[in-house]
């Protein structure tokens, strides 16, 4: 494994607070920092970005050392980018200017750092507020800017301090693809800081979670939210993710199947995305048997379903709840490996379920979301 | 979630603050009135032309200019150091900054004679390396302006630069900017509409200057006596002109007032 671009060992107490966080991400990668709140995520951040002065920490990225052996490189030398919940766009200056503040803080013309500027307002789709001052933006334009601004300043570190948290729900699923995109575009390294698990789902590629100021799981995302260790992962860890391309009806997987859903914003077909349905949307019944099973005669009126031939990996009681992790059968298909379901005792009784057993995995579409990745 | 357009309902006035309210009103309103009603209006054109009072009008409006840019550019960088600063004492630093807006303005002016006059420390050095002599000089008008309009720039740009916060100023350091950048780029121009109102007070309280200037620059006309010290020479001897020209320092005030605020408010959003 390559050397980590990016390695903090953070150690810190304030108010009564303790702080303990060891944290390392490799180049290109997008590492995801959930936690409730009070967790101590924007601590964390916030000390990356020399924002902060911990009492102990040694902070490295590409090979630099930020912040340790009583040196502190301030927040300007750092080449680390800070996207927080609010654009905090300059209100002085336009649209373009706020965009260009970067490049001209590194020493470019005014006509280059504009042209520079020019190409990130395109890049994320607001050359048209070139012009505009930020009063007169909406708060997803307005972020939609500041993550321009952000990228403009090509900060080797990119963190993102829930930068969808203050949009409304129009907004942030625009903003959330348009994130994505950028992140997958650049080989730069980012750290997202959310309470939200659809932004982990869809955004990153390593998960994080911290809790009392400390690391409490750590690993590729879907390994984390599969099989969640703690109250707050198993909290929101409770949806399932099959990731594929957009099409009119729903998603499309690498193994060709078709996962009716519903958008949740505006989706060019074959853009990648992710469909993302909660476990109690997943009823189960048994393969070959006709069709008066119980879930058609539950839905004999109901909207489209998947229905998905799987075959139950595990059964395990969950609450009050019985929960049923689905893997791929001989030959179907592999995107239900993972998928869980949360049944009634009653049910996995009556059918007699047991691991190893076929079973087809029925999906209401109109449960399934579908999101941009 | 949809934003609706709401008004909001107001709150009832109680009727009972409505009579404070008009006497306070009352109390600033009605002494003008008086002090209109007692001009001889006749006269008032020759009155405020004679040599004496251009000469006043003129010394003042200088003096008052002049002190209001000696207070930009001292205010601003004292004003950002209080408010950004975290050395040690820098509250005890805050309160001495406010001293000159407490203090009778005639202590103001007698200390800045001992410091500045022939026996005073820094005047005699002056006066002996550089032939230098302040006191009873337009020079010591503009200090004794500048000496008790300070603050008022200080407290504006301070207070607004708290109420900022460092939001900004943070940001635009992770964008690159070092803190020279950000204070030329960032704090100064988000310090402008505070400038605006601040400078109209800080004009305003140089013009009406008068203890400070009488005791520190004596009242020599056409050198020191600016326009309230004219109007407390006339005020012995010849009624009708001073009050002549205390209407006229009253129209100046209004008119700095009427054209210099609503820009500075527009400004602050």
């Amino acid at each position: 494994m390559t050397e980590p671009a990016l390695s903090a060992r953070i150690n810190l107490a304030r108010d009564g607070f303790r702080l303990r966080v060891d944290l390392t991400a490799r180049r290109g990668e997008v590492l995801a920092l959930l936690g409730p709140n009070g967790s101590g995520k924007s601590t964390v951040l916030g000390c990356l970005a020399g924002l902060l002065r911990p009492a102990d920490a040694r902070i490295t990225l590409g090979g630099r050392l930020l912040t340790g052996d009583r040196k502190l490189v301030p927040p300007h030398a750092r080449g680390v980018g800070l996207l927080a919940q609010q654009p905090l766009l300059f209100p002085h200056l336009s649209v373009l200017h706020n965009v260009a503040f970067g490049p001209r803080c590194q020493g470019r013309s005014r006509s280059e750092a504009n042209r520079l500027a020019a190409g990130w307002l395109s890049e994320v789709d607001a050359e048209q507020f070139a012009d505009r001052r930020p009063s007169q933006l909406s708060g997803g334009q307005a972020q939609r800017v500041a993550l321009a601004r952000t990228l403009a300043s090509e900060p080797e570190l990119l963190l993102l301090d829930e930068p969808f948290a203050a949009l409304d729900v129009d907004a942030a699923p625009a903003l959330r693809t348009l994130v994505g995109t950028v992140l997958r575009d650049a080989a730069r390294t980012t750290v997202l800081v959310t309470h939200d698990p659809l932004d982990a789902l869809v955004l990153a590629d390593r998960v994080v979670v911290m809790q009392d100021g400390a690391v409490v799981e750590d690993g590729p995302t879907r390994e984390v939210l599969a099989k969640p260790r703690t109250g707050f992962t198993a909290r929101i860890a409770g949806l399932n993710l099959v990731r594929g391309t957009a099409r009119a009806e729903g998603v499309r997987t690498s193994d060709g199947t078709v996962l009716a859903g519903i958008a949740s914003t505006e989706l060019a077909g074959g853009a990648p995305a992710a469909a993302v349905f909660p476990p109690a949307a997943v009823a189960v019944r048994l393969m070959n048997t006709g069709d008066t099973d119980i879930a058609d005669t539950m839905d004999a009126t109901a909207s489209p379903r998947n229905t998905l031939p799987a075959v139950v990996d595990s059964l395990e009681p969950y609450g009050p709840v019985i929960r049923l992790r689905a893997k791929a059968g001989a030959d179907g298909p592999a995107c239900v490996e993972g998928i869980i379901a949360d049944l009634t005792p009653q049910a996995v009784a009556e059918l007699e379920l047991r691991p190893g057993r076929p079973v087809q995995l029925v999906i209401k579409a109109t449960q399934v979301a579908v999101h941009p990745r | 979630m949809s934003r609706e357009q709401v008004s909001s309902t107001r709150i009832g006035l109680p009727a009972l603050l409505w009579i404070p309210a008009g006497c306070a009103l009352a109390l600033v309103v009605l002494p003008i009135v008086g002090l209109v009603v007692r001009t001889d209006l006749a006269a008032f054109p020759s009155l405020i032309t004679s040599p004496s009072a251009l000469n006043a009008l003129r010394l003042s409006l200088l003096t008052a200019a002049v002190a209001t840019v000696l207070c930009l550019v001292l205010a601003c960088p004292l004003a950002v150091v209080l408010a950004r600063s975290r050395i040690p004492g820098i509250r005890l630093l805050r309160s001495v900054v406010l001293l000159p807006l407490v203090l009778p303005p005639v202590v103001g002016g007698l200390a800045l004679l001992y410091l500045l006059g022939r026996n005073g420390f820094l005047g005699y050095l002056l006066d002996v390396v550089a032939g230098v002599r302040v006191p009873f000089s337009t020079t010591a008008v503009v200090l004794a302006q500048t000496f008790v309009a300070l603050p008022f720039l200080v407290v504006s740009l301070e207070g607004a630069l708290r109420t900022a916060g460092e939001r900004y100023e943070r940001v635009a350091a992770t964008l690159g900017a070092r803190p020279w950048t950000v204070f030329r780029r960032v704090t100064l121009p988000l310090l402008l509409p505070a400038l605006g109102s601040g400078l109209v007070l800080c004009f305003a309280r140089a013009l009406g200057e008068f203890g400070a200037t009488i005791t520190f620059a004596g009242s020599l006309e056409g050198v020191t006596r600016t326009l309230p010290l004219e109007v407390y020479t006339l005020a012995n001897t010849d009624v009708d002109a001073a009050v002549a020209l205390s209407l006229l320092l009253i129209v100046v005030a209004v008119l700095v007032i009427a054209l210099a605020r609503p820009k500075a408010w527009e400004g602050a959003r």
